[in-house]
């Protein structure tokens, strides 16, 4: 099998959420001596499709949670073949704030994070302030994520922010938050960065970011 | 012209998509600080929700089922318990149910633990407890209906998990028909039940969509949960029930299903969900009696009484002639607001202008 098929099986698997399948034909794709970051770029790609397809309605939730858990699978096989000093797209501290814990948007941009060659810190749910900003510190990160999908802990991402600042890491980190009552509204009253609607939505999200960034002299 | 039917004949004629002599009024779910803030007294139980949808002349009084009598939930710390269905759920003061509260996690997410639970007796006494209060006391004039709260899908993905239950649809097809088959029955013998205590109407809640759409794609749906939710519709209006389904979120990829379902009525049909009342009742309004129309995510919690009132009466004249329409808020009177009294006032306004301009024929 050559390469350009090794590759096109991968996808495939990720396509079909073959979970099974895509450990089997990435573990064939490493001992045929594919680079580990060659592999990531098919799953990027691959999930880039998906969310694509959530968009426009031509897929649903269960299919962002099916390949989300496909993709992690291969991420899985692929984690010990990064060597030390792997160039990183940059650091993400991520979790469901305090109070909540709906976690299944926050999965997915985790996994869609993780496969696009971020690191991601993900805190998991009913996460306080104090341990983000903590992790935030810890890590380095570049990224913050907030997840909320009650109305009633959506206020807790701007006590998170507020915390931020108070440590001096705000300007440290680009904060985007995301959930279903959220708004871009609500996204600037809170003091964030950015809003995610829908989490395949999240690179989009993080690229304009960074233009932006760019153009501020 | 002053109304002339009963609240029972009202609502019944509006789910046959017809004109009664005004819009009747649906709100099966609230807060009960709602409740305390319309009464000016604290929230006892069933009784002051009678008495609640009485003050205000809302037509419909649906009431959930209670637990097993003697049944107690399992406290795990001074706030987290685990309910019958081994849901664990954060204690919230003022929810609709003197228990309920946010809803953490399903704790039975495996093949193995589902096999071992003990699934709850639908016909188990105490069950009925609260709707044979109500039929005694408001049944012959209101439309007493027994709720069949998170049917199939949901009570079954809430048990599971979310994500998991979606899962398992690709990795593990048998046990997802399996818990949805004794949520099935759960709900069937639950809302036959309902039927021999004297009950003519029937809510079915069962989200199974979000703003997006479905959960699962329309295949999925099909598949796995049509099936059931057809069957259970099915049976309950042979022995001559009239069966309003409640599901949050966007439907329209699945509007084939919903109406092959054979329901008299559907709610809230959510605008941010991209659903529109008005298109629905002009597309379906033959088959299908349309629930909402008052905005419960925008309108009533930040609206001037004055805007709630104008767009109330731009509701009942698009969408009301004819009949086939019923008015509710387009979820549930919850408090998650930042000004409960205006919330309040507004409530009281669209009630106020529904009894006023909702009388047939609807005047343009």
């Amino acid at each position: 099998m050559n390469k350009e098929e090794s590759l096109k099986n991968v996808k495939q698997c990720l396509l079909a959420f073959d979970r099974d399948g895509i450990r089997t034909v990435v573990n064939k794709a490493l001992n045929t001596g594919i680079a580990p970051a060659e592999l990531m770029k098919e799953l990027k790609e691959g999930l880039g499709e998906i969310g694509a397809k959530y968009e426009k309605g031509e897929y649903f939730l269960s299919e962002l949670v099916v390949s989300g858990e496909t993709a992690k699978a291969a991420l899985a096989v692929l984690a010990p073949h990064f060597g030390v000093g792997q160039q990183k797209l940059g650091k993400v501290v991520i979790g469901t704030v305090e109070g909540d814990i709906h976690d299944i948007g926050k999965n997915i941009v985790s996994t869609i994070l993780l496969s696009s060659g971020y690191e991601v810190y993900d805190l998991g749910v009913d996460v306080k302030s104090s341990r983000f900003v903590t992790e935030i510190k810890e890590r380095d990160a570049d990224i913050l994520g907030l997840s909320a999908l009650l109305t009633s802990t959506m206020m807790n991402m701007k006590r998170v922010i507020l915390d931020l600042k108070k440590a001096g890491l705000r300007n440290n980190v680009k904060a985007i938050v995301g959930g279903a009552p959220l708004s871009e509204t609500f996204a600037k009253e809170v003091g964030a960065d950015a809003y995610v609607r829908d989490a395949p939505e999240i690179l989009k999200t993080i690229d304009n970011l960074k233009e932006e960034q760019q153009r501020v002299p | 012209m002053c109304p002339r039917m009963a609240p029972k004949e009202r609502a019944w004629t509006a789910l046959e998509h017809r004109e009664p002599d005004r819009v009747p009024i649906f709100e099966p779910w609230m807060h009960t600080i709602i409740i305390e803030k319309i009464l000016h007294r604290p929230f006892t139980g069933v009784h002051d929700m009678i008495e609640f949808y009485k003050k205000l002349e809302i037509d419909f009084v649906p009431i959930s089922f209670g637990a097993p009598k003697g049944w107690k939930p399992k406290f795990l710390d001074d706030k987290v318990f685990v309910d019958e269905w081994g849901r664990k759920w954060r204690c919230q003061k003022g929810a609709i149910w003197d228990m309920f509260g946010f809803y953490i996690e399903g704790t039975i997410d495996t093949p193995e633990k589902f096999d071992e639970f003990e699934f709850p007796d639908p016909l188990a006494p105490g069950r009925t407890d609260d709707l044979e209060i109500a039929l005694k006391a408001v049944g012959n004039e209101y439309a007493v209906m027994g709720a069949v709260d998170q049917g199939i899908f949901e009570r079954a993905e809430t048990m599971v998990g979310l994500g998991k239950f979606l899962l398992y649809m690709y990795e593990k097809p048998s046990f997802v028909r399996k818990v949805l088959e004794q949520h099935y029955k759960f709900s069937l013998e639950l809302g036959k039940s309902y039927l021999d205590a004297g009950a003519e109407f029937i809510l079915i809640g069962d989200d199974i969509a979000d703003n997006h759409g479905p959960f699962m794609p329309p295949r999925l749906y099909e598949e796995f949960v049509h099936p059931y939710s057809k069957s259970l519709v099915e049976s309950l209006k042979r022995r001559g029930a009239k069966v309003i389904r409640h599901t949050d979120g966007n439907l329209k990829p699945i509007m084939n299903y919903i109406l092959d379902m054979g329901i008299d009525g559907l709610h809230p049909i959510q605008p941010e969900a991209g659903m529109d009342i008005a298109e629905l009742k002009q597309t379906y309004g033959d088959r299908l009696t349309v629930i909402g129309g008052v905005d419960v995510a925008k309108l009533l919690p930040f609206a001037s009484e004055d805007e709630v009132e104008k767009e109330v009466i731009d509701v009942i004249r698009e969408v009301s002639p004819g009949g086939g329409h019923i008015l509710a808020s387009t979820n549930s009177l919850h408090s998650f607001v930042p000004d409960i009294d205006k919330f309040v006032k507004n409530v009281l306004r669209y009630v106020e202008t529904a009894h006023k301009y909702g009388v047939y024929p609807i005047k343009s």
